[in-house]
């Protein structure tokens, strides 16, 4: 297992008509392929900005960003768009789906702007839906979904480029505890058993305990980089190591 | 991503919204069936107009009074009364002998007066002229006679008369024999026309037909002529009569060569390319107010996709996290509005196609010789314009949308 990412003294600051506000002040981690690293803190303490140049929405002002080994730092807006379609998937806390719109079509929504034949990717969105349960609703709309669906759905899309990186920026923040817990499920079960990064941003202990580490920043910078000692399994209640 | 699923996607989303897709596409439609409704009843009525001077027969030519330029219509038709030319110079250059090929002629004078007969009254036209008048426009009388050179010698007061006028004053009822008052004077009808029907706007029917000498001293109190017409025997010779009718009538009115001429000498076919000439402009005077409709139309389009995209920012940023690049984004929104101007444009076609047809028949049926004719011209330029809306009023719209910052997008409220 490598490194899949790498920052080296990243900085981030927005320029708002002539007022600078420095939003990240210097970071310094890695983390390794099959890892799953919550990124805790307070609003405002820059886990946000952090996941969108992590997931190559955003660029970093100063500082390094080597993803599996390769330099992204200075990547324009189409090289960034290249390595959302290829290398990660999001699944966002307002599920972001599109609306009165199948599940089918909102899962192959990421393929639209690949090169894949349609065949395949008509395959690969439907192995996505099967994995996150959903395969008997495949051909219902977007909106006819409950909210803990609407979050598998958007799960199954975030799989369905089979991606290096799964960014999951607050997945349970709009969704009751039980739902909530079934998406923490889901996300374990895709890191234990597939292998999947994953990259999960919270301001919960509770979920953030759910994976193996935690990274807690606070005003820009890491305030603490630990192992979770005490993990939080979702799966079936069950006690299950790595 | 393909054209196609772009298309499918696209049409997807028209009918997830049909009557804002409608609306959207209303000022395109309306445009287009405009100019295709407007082309094709222009060419429709130009073919009227047009085939009504062809029905007064071939082998005809007009002389009006005063001189004209080549280009436009003759100066007289402007409603400026000129009285160089009269009734002598028609007789005379008729029996000159110096006009071969030349088979009638008679000069027009006209006016309106009341008509009465037996206490029944009609507003009608009376025209003034000679005996040659049934050769001359290709006509003649359904019963009784036509009146003779002796009667217009003898300022005969005798009338021919329409079938309308006819029908309007006399009914079911012998008219021929009948003495009629034209204003204060009284006139024996000796004949009633054929059935002529429309020509321009006047209906030929409705018309009555005296001496035109009777006409000029009895009934208008002038000795002038609004203009005449020669028949020439065949069309082969138009251009030699032409020449001739210049000649004697210059000697007549004495111009020496070189000066200018107090008389506009015009062939039918002269006349059928100054009337093409300003039914074309009218026609695409017309045509292009249609086609303002039609930028009004894209700019409401225009508006509509800007709401699009304001309300699809969250969609849009999406799609970008997803990996879809500034050129997917502005890709799908202008396909988008081509597409709804395209479909647009192809509603507009049919619906115009169907007015104009509608229009014709109606006209037929009203016994206007009124042809159906589309123009190819018209449908290729309306389906151009309108995909060229598309375009133009797309690009902003989806520049907007392809350059929107993705974070900011998906964090949309």
């Amino acid at each position: 297992m490598g490194e899949v990412i790498k920052v080296m003294g990243l900085k981030k600051s927005f320029d708002n008509d002539g007022v600078v506000t420095d939003v990240l002040n210097g970071l310094d981690f890695s983390i390794q392929q099959g890892e799953f690293v919550a990124i805790m803190g307070p609003s405002g303490s820059g886990k946000s900005t952090l996941m969108h140049i992590l997931g190559f929405l955003d660029k970093p002002t100063v500082g390094k960003y080597f993803f599996a080994g390769q330099d992204v730092s200075n990547y324009q807006d189409d090289e960034l768009a290249e390595m959302r379609s290829q290398q990660v998937g999001f699944i966002f806390q307002a599920f972001n789906l599109l609306p009165r719109t199948t599940v089918l079509d909102n899962v192959m929504l990421p393929l639209l702007y690949s090169s894949l034949p349609k065949e395949k990717r008509l395959a690969q969105a439907q192995a996505a839906i099967e994995s996150v349960g959903l395969t008997a609703r495949i051909n219902n709309l977007s909106n006819q979904l409950s909210g803990g669906e609407k979050q598998r759905v958007a799960i199954a899309r975030a799989l369905v480029n089979n991606p290096a990186v799964i960014f999951a920026d607050e997945p349970t923040g709009n969704l009751d505890s039980r739902s909530g817990l079934q998406i923490m499920r889901i996300l374990q079960d895709l890191n234990l058993h597939h292998q999947h990064t994953i990259i999960l941003v919270t301001h919960e202990k509770y979920t953030a305990e759910h994976a193996e580490r935690i990274i807690h920043m606070r005003d820009g910078l890491i305030e603490s980089d630990r192992p979770v000692t005490d993990r939080q399994l979702a799966h079936n209640g069950q006690e299950l190591k790595k | 991503m393909k054209l196609g699923e772009n298309i499918h996607n696209v049409f997807h989303l028209l009918l997830q919204n049909k009557v804002r897709s409608f609306l959207t596409m209303l000022g395109i439609i309306i445009g287009i069936m405009g100019v295709i409704v407007i082309i094709s009843a222009g060419q429709g009525a130009q073919s009227l107009i047009v085939n009504q001077l062809k029905s007064q027969g071939t082998g005809l030519i007009s002389v009006f009074p005063g001189s004209g330029d080549d280009e436009g219509p003759p100066v007289s038709v402007m409603g400026i009364v000129i009285t160089t030319l009269t009734n002598d110079d028609v007789q005379a250059v008729k029996n000159s002998g110096r006009v071969p090929h030349l088979i009638a002629a008679t000069g027009y004078v006209r006016g309106t007066e009341t008509v009465i007969w037996q206490g029944r009254k009609t507003d009608t036209t009376f025209i003034g002229v000679s005996a040659d008048l049934p050769e001359v426009e290709d006509t003649g009388v359904e019963t009784g006679v036509f009146f003779s050179e002796e009667d217009e010698r003898g300022l005969q007061k005798v009338a021919v008369i329409g079938s309308e006028v006819k029908s309007n004053l006399f009914g079911d009822q012998e008219a021929i024999g009948e003495s009629l008052k034209i204003g204060s004077h009284s006139f024996r009808v000796i004949g009633v026309m054929r059935e002529r029907g429309v020509s321009g706007f006047t209906s030929q029917d409705n018309q009555i037909y005296v001496p035109i000498t009777t006409a000029q001293k009895l009934l208008l109190g002038i000795n002038y002529v609004s203009f005449a017409r020669f028949k020439v025997e065949s069309d082969q010779y138009v251009d030699q009569v032409m020449a001739d009718l210049d000649i004697v009538l210059a000697e007549r009115h004495q111009i020496a060569p070189g000066q200018a001429k107090d008389f506009d000498i015009r062939s039918q076919k002269d006349a059928l390319d100054v009337l093409l000439t300003i039914t074309d402009a009218i026609r695409f005077f017309l045509a292009a107010i249609a086609a303002l409709a039609l930028v009004v139309g894209g700019i409401g389009i225009m508006n509509i996709m800007l709401v699009a995209v304001e309300e699809r920012i969250r969609e849009i940023g999406l799609r970008k996290a997803v990996g879809a690049k500034n050129r997917h984004i502005l890709e799908q929104f202008l396909i988008e509005t081509i597409f709804i101007t395209f479909v647009a444009g192809v509603i507009g076609i049919i619906l115009g196609i169907l007015i104009s047809w509608f229009v014709a028949v109606v006209a037929q049926t009203l016994g206007y010789d009124w042809a159906f004719s589309l123009s190819p011209f018209a449908i290729i330029l309306s389906v151009a314009i309108s995909s060229l809306i598309g375009l133009i009023f797309g690009i902003i719209p989806a520049r907007r949308a392809s350059r929107l910052n993705p974070i900011t997008a998906l964090h949309y409220e």
